[in-house]
């Protein structure tokens, strides 16, 4: 078992346990013959314990009994080009994480067409890394492609922004 | 209406100009969406979702999704072929003599082959399902709620099991989509159940935040850590319309890919992905030539592509007629008929024919269009491997983001897509298929209805489930198909890398 699929067995046996508690104590269980709203909760949370705990004994037990050869991933992986450097891409991933949460945060306050554009503007400068102009032509007519597709064309209703409506 | 009445009315329908158009969109937005690594047809059904709402009928919305399932399985051959990279994961396994053919020079044929492989078996499925959907769907409506629970119970549990790697995982996926399903106020009792003190979540999570957080947004972050940079197309496609040679070796591979894909597309958990692979393994054995195959054997092409586009048209069977969906994108064109207000299941013949005989007629309209698009078409939607990551990821960002705020005009959507995103590249980290989430997602209020309703029919006794004939039936083939699982499933997994190679 990986570091992170140990973190996951745990995450799975916290959860589980959880759900049950929260489910025979808050939801209520109800009788059989009308089961109460914590009733199927209840049979998931014994079903995450369960199967935590058979995660766990699976890997201790259930081992293969040869690994498999390094020369036989591209099967699976499809020929993927090679990855860069751990440290840059998980860099890359905070990054466009960041930026996705303050697009969210920004979205109904400062309206749809002014978040977008700061959106692809923070995503071409700080994710991709591009130049200055590259990333204004991209954003400028990246956002002005969304509004106008989802605005006039799918008539969806997106926020604007407060100062100008 | 019989059969014939049926598909002659659907006809009718698919034949509109408006519904013309919606399959020419979903097979075109489908072959692209196979031939762009990265982003399955799932992650683009359910982005595509919320569109439908501004779709005024159920019939164009399902055959725009419907188009878009089976057309990438179509596209999916391109990048395979063309780069080693494939698609879609239907077609992993073309990526082995086809890539192979590409460097002798012979992407063409390999090309053309997957194409024609694809329409001839396409084709038939769809004829399959014209036959058997309505005698299914008939038998079906004798179900109560025990056999509903127990089939959709044995439904969920073959999709896990028989898609994913390890079931375990995949069980503890199905268990997270169900609690998922149950965020909100109880159906029956009122209560509101996890929503820890916020309003918004009182109402559920819904459908399409969750499949496009997972599938969409998980699927770039994923990408992102991995790709940095585009490949280039060099490879010269050339001729596509395969040789007489080509044909003679291919028509069998084809015709067997075909009753392949279409038995396996039945089953749920069946799917493309799995029929590709018994297809490849068959053919390998059943060759003279087995030690052609990895070397550029058009066979190891032609009979995969066949089987993963039976299976694609085979998996709207059990969506149709007994309202199961057998994998992910089946799930969300599911989500599409209940947002049009249309119950799948058995009684979607008798109450919305248009839909079930429009739909199918599409089909063979679409199949039509597909191979017109892939066919001569074939070297635009190679250019189309040219646009760069750093725009598409931000845009298919864009694509979820509004997808889920216009659902219900809240920004709390935008914060609960962003967590799914993150479970969808969590899951994608450590290897586990996130197919089962949605599966039980959207089955888990008919289970726990199902359920409820049975032990209140029954006093509270769980013997319902087997003193009636079809539910104990169907809780039979549940306890033979678990203990099925357990015998073989710790024999795979320790003979699995033998399987591998064996490939």
């Amino acid at each position: 078992m990986s570091r992170g699929e140990n973190i996951a067995n745990l995450v799975t046996l916290a959860l589980g346990i959880f759900v049950t508690y929260h489910s025979y104590d808050a939801l209520k269980l109800g009788i059989l013959i009308s089961p109460g709203a914590g009733f199927m909760p209840f049979l998931c949370g014994i079903a995450l314990i369960a199967l935590g705990i058979f995660w766990r004994l699976q890997s201790i037990l259930l081992k293969p009994l040869r690994p498999v050869e390094p020369a036989e991933e591209p099967l699976v992986a499809g020929g993927e080009a090679p990855s860069p450097p751990l440290r840059d891409s998980r860099v890359k991933l905070c990054l466009a994480f960041i930026t996705t949460v303050a697009y969210a945060y920004l979205f109904e306050r400062i309206g749809f067409f002014l978040s977008t554009l700061l959106f692809m503007l923070g995503w071409q400068m700080l994710v991709e890394r591009e130049r200055w102009l590259k990333s204004i032509i991209i954003t400028v007519l990246c956002a002005a492609a969304m509004y106008t597709l989802f605005r006039y064309l799918l008539r969806v209703e997106l926020p604007s922004n407060p100062l100008f409506s | 209406m019989n059969i014939f009445d049926g598909i002659i009315s659907g006809f009718f329908i698919a034949l509109t100009p408006m519904n013309l158009l919606f399959a020419f969109l979903g097979a075109l937005i489908g072959t692209a969406v196979g031939v762009l690594p990265g982003l399955g047809p799932a992650a683009t059904i359910a982005l595509l979702l919320p569109i439908t709402y501004s779709i005024p009928s159920p019939v164009p919305a399902v055959i725009l999704m419907a188009g878009i399932y089976y057309g990438a399985m179509y596209g999916g051959s391109t990048t395979s072929i063309l780069l080693n990279l494939p698609g879609e994961a239907a077609s992993v396994v073309t990526c082995i003599d086809g890539y192979k053919m590409a460097q002798r020079g012979r992407a063409g044929p390999a090309l053309g082959i997957a194409a024609i492989g694809s329409f001839i078996a396409g084709t038939v499925a769809v004829v399959g399902l014209t036959l058997f959907a309505p005698p299914i769907a008939e038998f079906a409506l004798s179900f109560g709620p025990p056999e509903k629970f127990s089939l959709a119970l044995l439904g969920l549990l073959m999709a896990v099991t028989l898609s994913g790697q390890s079931i375990t995982k995949g069980l503890i996926i199905m268990v997270l989509g169900l609690l998922f399903g149950m965020v909100g106020i109880d159906p029956i009792s009122g209560k509101s159940r996890f929503d820890f003190g916020v309003t918004e979540l009182q109402s559920g999570f819904d459908f399409v935040t969750l499949a496009v957080g997972v599938f969409g947004l998980g699927e770039i972050f994923y990408n992102l850590e991995q790709q940095d940079s585009a490949e280039i197309v060099t490879t010269k496609v050339g001729q596509v319309f395969p040789k007489m040679a080509d044909w003679i070796k291919s028509r069998m591979a084809i015709l067997r890919g075909t009753l392949i894909g279409f038995f396996i597309g039945i089953i749920p958990g069946g799917g493309a992905v799995i029929s590709s692979l018994v297809s490849y393994a068959v053919e390998k054995k059943v060759s003279k030539h087995p030690e052609e195959f990895g070397q550029g054997a058009i066979e190891g092409v032609a009979g995969p592509e066949s089987a993963n586009n039976a299976a694609s048209s085979a998996s709207f069977i059990p969506l149709l007629t007994l309202g199961i969906p057998g994998n992910a994108a089946i799930a969300m064109i599911f989500a599409c008929l209940l947002i049009k207000g249309v119950k799948p299941g058995p009684f979607l013949i008798v109450e919305h024919p248009d839909v079930f005989w429009g739909v199918i007629a599409s089909m063979y309209v679409g199949n039509i269009m597909l191979i017109v698009l892939n066919l001569p078409l074939v070297g635009i939607w190679v250019q189309l491997l040219r646009v760069p990551y750093s725009i598409l990821a931000p845009v298919v960002i864009l694509f979820t983001a509004i997808g889920s705020y216009s659902i219900a005009n809240q920004a709390f959507d935008l914060y609960a897509l962003i967590a799914f995103g993150v479970l969808g590249y969590l899951l994608r980290k450590l290897k586990i298929e996130a197919g089962p989430l949605p599966l039980a997602f959207i089955l888990g209020p008919m289970i726990e209805g199902s359920l409820r309703q049975s032990l209140l029919m029954s006093g509270g006794s769980f013997s319902i489930f087997v003193t009636r004939p079809i539910s104990l039936t169907l809780v039979v083939l549940f306890a033979l198909f678990v203990i099925g699982q357990m015998t073989f499933g710790v024999r795979r997994a320790r003979r699995r890398p033998e399987f591998i190679k064996a490939l």
